[in-house]
């Protein structure tokens, strides 16, 4: 709880994207059973298959939801309590209490009833009343002093209908990945229950994304009002990032939407093929959900009118300039604070301990960034080289990302060993060199996967999967790292970069996912779109500036 | 200070590393304003939000020049994104208010404004 109550905005930021996201899951669960799956068909084998595992995911999502609740109200009181002096009386009638409640409630109540029975009927869709109610009781639409009652509305369809389409897709996986083969009349073809429930979430899914990008578009209006507000602001920032992820989201949505209706359905290798697309569409669109938690925690655009970065400020830190491929003496570093000290600093402000960077520092800094990102583009030219038997060589890339590492060990920490005057050990008692020297080690792990991966010297599909799960993971939870309170037009600047990476590492990692997991054409474009992606980091690296 | 790629945070959070602030409701306008000069010892003190909040699961508290803390009491509000107080016989000097608020969404925020009493 203390850890919880110190870092009160990630704790808060992390419980929303838990509480969207496990919501999605069991409102789209309960609408994908109980309305989309035929109700003649029920008694059909692969449903029979299907339902059990439906019903572990429904069960799983209801837990996860109460404990994301009970920790956010949890939370908020525990803060009440301790800084503002309230009682826990005084916060029973809270809004974010009695949504909390509410939602245990129901989420108590499905599971007990859930035990004695499959989510098949109708009736189940009252779950999703109070558990959308909730959501909107504590959302943004709910604070606004005008226009309070339309934006509750709003959010409510673009909050439902992403919790059927986005929720909706771990269960056509579910289905899509199940013992879905009828082989009694000689030629494998896929149960009928199983393709007309396909098709039936197809056409819910594309009503949904309607609704959603109706609703999100007049919200997204109504918290910005000007375009000002969506380039200078960091609410803006995190908005274009959603919007760009749902662009990708539509596309993957199409290829499956086209497969659907090609009316092929009924053959095994369309449906798994349906299957791998869903895979990289659930990390996408959780990914959204996760953008759109960090939304919530921001106040609207609208509502920052000062200090938003103007046109000419964007373009100036965006115009390329040639790389600095000189390096500041590391005598000319400011003198190393004692290691206490350090500590003391560290444990006080993480951030202002991070941020104290002045002329020479950011000089030695942005030489760091602008050599990582030749490595990094170099690494995005190898994979794409090493697709020909003439440069076998280049598989050998991951290697770069090595010699980063190594680069990143001498130079990250000047004040440390060999550069500085801490040893190597002692060093590791300061916590922001602990951490760069795990993350160092992380990228190393990384790097061995895929290194044996590129050059057969692993063959598990297990092993394969650690360097996209693990591109699209960094790149989701950078998109939660930003936010300048206020503001701050430095921040953004650097925020603006940060966000381009994380998008160009979510792509980077669910197209090599769809290279490693799809088939056909959808492989073979996904297998360009990653080291493009690599790239594209490398390149923004490479114009990083700090002023 | 930091020295590292921004492509490397994403591990940084995989560690546990801990992101700037964030805020919701935010004060937009407040009187007195922020180091603002008041010319009286009864200071009326307002202050305004982005947005609706729980005005009785708020808090204001006030900062004298020594340091010393002192809680406010709260007045009622017509508008429900607006907190308001008063401050008698403050000496002059420096002070400042700390507030603390609990947005609808259930979102809390804090912050300070400073003002110095210079009254005749």
């Amino acid at each position: 709880m203390l850890w919880f109550l110190r870092d009160y905005p990630l704790a808060a930021v992390l419980l929303r994207a838990a509480t969207l996201a496990f919501n999605s899951v069991l409102i789209g669960g309960i609408v994908f059973c109980a309305a989309l799956v035929p109700r003649s068909l029920l008694s059909s084998v692969a449903i029979g298959g299907f339902f059990p595992h439906a019903l572990r995911l429904l069960r799983i999502a209801a837990l996860g939801l109460s404990a994301a609740q009970i920790l956010f109200v949890a939370l908020d009181s525990a803060m009440l309590m301790s800084t503002g002096g309230l009682h826990l009386a005084d916060l029973v009638t809270a809004n974010y209490f009695l949504a909390g409640v509410l939602v245990v409630f129901t989420t108590v109540a499905f599971l007990i009833l859930s035990r004695s029975g499959l989510p098949e009927r109708p009736r189940w869709l009252l779950f999703v009343i109070p558990l959308l109610s909730a959501t909107i009781w504590t959302s943004h639409a709910a604070s606004r002093l005008e226009d309070q009652a339309s934006l509750m509305l709003l959010t409510g369809l673009h909050q439902l209908a992403a919790a059927v389409w986005i929720g909706g897709m771990p269960y056509l996986w579910l289905l899509a990945s199940q013992g879905n083969v009828d082989v009694t009349g000689g030629e494998a073809i896929s149960d009928e229950a199983v393709v007309r429930t396909v098709r039936s979430y197809s056409t819910a899914a594309v009503v949904s994304a309607v609704v959603l990008l109706g609703a999100g578009l007049a919200m997204a209006t109504a918290y910005t009002e000007s375009w000002s507000a969506v380039y200078g602001t960091a609410y803006g920032v995190v908005l274009t990032a959603k919007s760009i992820m749902l662009v990708g989201l539509l596309l993957l949505g199409a290829s499956n939407f086209l497969l659907i209706r090609q009316g092929r359905l009924h053959l095994p290798p369309t449906l798994l093929q349906i299957g791998r697309f869903s895979e990289a569409e659930i990390g996408i669109g959780f990914t959204i959900i996760l953008a759109a938690a960090s939304l919530t925690a921001q106040p609207p655009a609208v509502d920052l009118v000062q200090n938003r970065l103007t046109p000419p400020e964007i373009a100036a830190r965006m115009t390329p300039h040639w790389p600095r491929f000189h390096t500041p003496p590391v005598r000319a570093l400011p003198a190393v604070d004692s290691m206490g000290q350090a500590i003391r600093l560290y444990a006080l402000s993480p951030d202002d301990a991070r941020s104290a960077n002045n002329r020479i520092e950011q000089a030695w800094s942005e030489y760091n960034h602008h050599w990582a990102g030749i490595v990094v583009s170099i690494a995005g030219l190898l994979a794409i080289l090493g697709r020909w038997d003439r440069a076998r060589w280049a598989r050998h890339w991951p290697l770069a990302f090595l010699a980063l590492a190594i680069f990143l060990f001498l130079r990250a920490d000047p004040e440390a060993w060999p550069l500085g005057p801490r040893g190597f050990w002692a060093s590791f008692y300061n916590p922001e060199d602990l951490e760069h020297r795990l993350y160092i080690l992380l990228i190393v792990s990384f790097v061995a996967f895929e290194w044996s991966v590129q050059t057969h010297r692993l063959q598990s599909r297990k092993a394969s999967l650690v360097f996209p799960a693990v591109c699209a993971l960094g790149g989701a939870l950078l998109l939660t790292h930003n936010h300048s309170l206020g503001n701050v037009k430095e921040e953004l600047l650097t925020e603006m970069s940060h966000t381009a990476i994380a998008l160009c590492a979510v792509f980077a990692g669910w197209s090599r996912w769809l290279e490693l997991r799809a088939s056909g054409r959808g492989k073979r474009i996904a297998a360009w779109i990653w080291p493009a992606c690599l790239m594209l980091i490398g390149m923004i690296l490479l114009n990083y500036r700090e002023s | 200070m930091t020295h590292l790629p921004r492509w490397t945070a994403p591990l940084v959070l995989l560690l546990g590393g801990s992101p700037a602030a964030f805020a919701h409701a935010i004060l937009i306008r407040s009187t007195p304003a922020d180091h603002a000069s008041v010319h009286s010892h009864q200071v009326n003190m307002t202050l305004e939000y982005n947005s609706r909040i729980e005005a009785s699961r708020c808090t204001l508290t006030l900062t004298n020049l020594a340091g010393k803390t002192f809680p406010l009491q709260m007045e009622r509000s017509a508008t429900p994104s607006e907190l308001k107080a008063v401050a008698g016989n403050l000496a002059n000097g420096n002070y400042q208010i700390h507030w603390q608020v609990l947005a609808s969404d259930g979102h809390i925020t804090r912050g300070d404004v400073a003002f110095t009493v210079a009254a005749e």
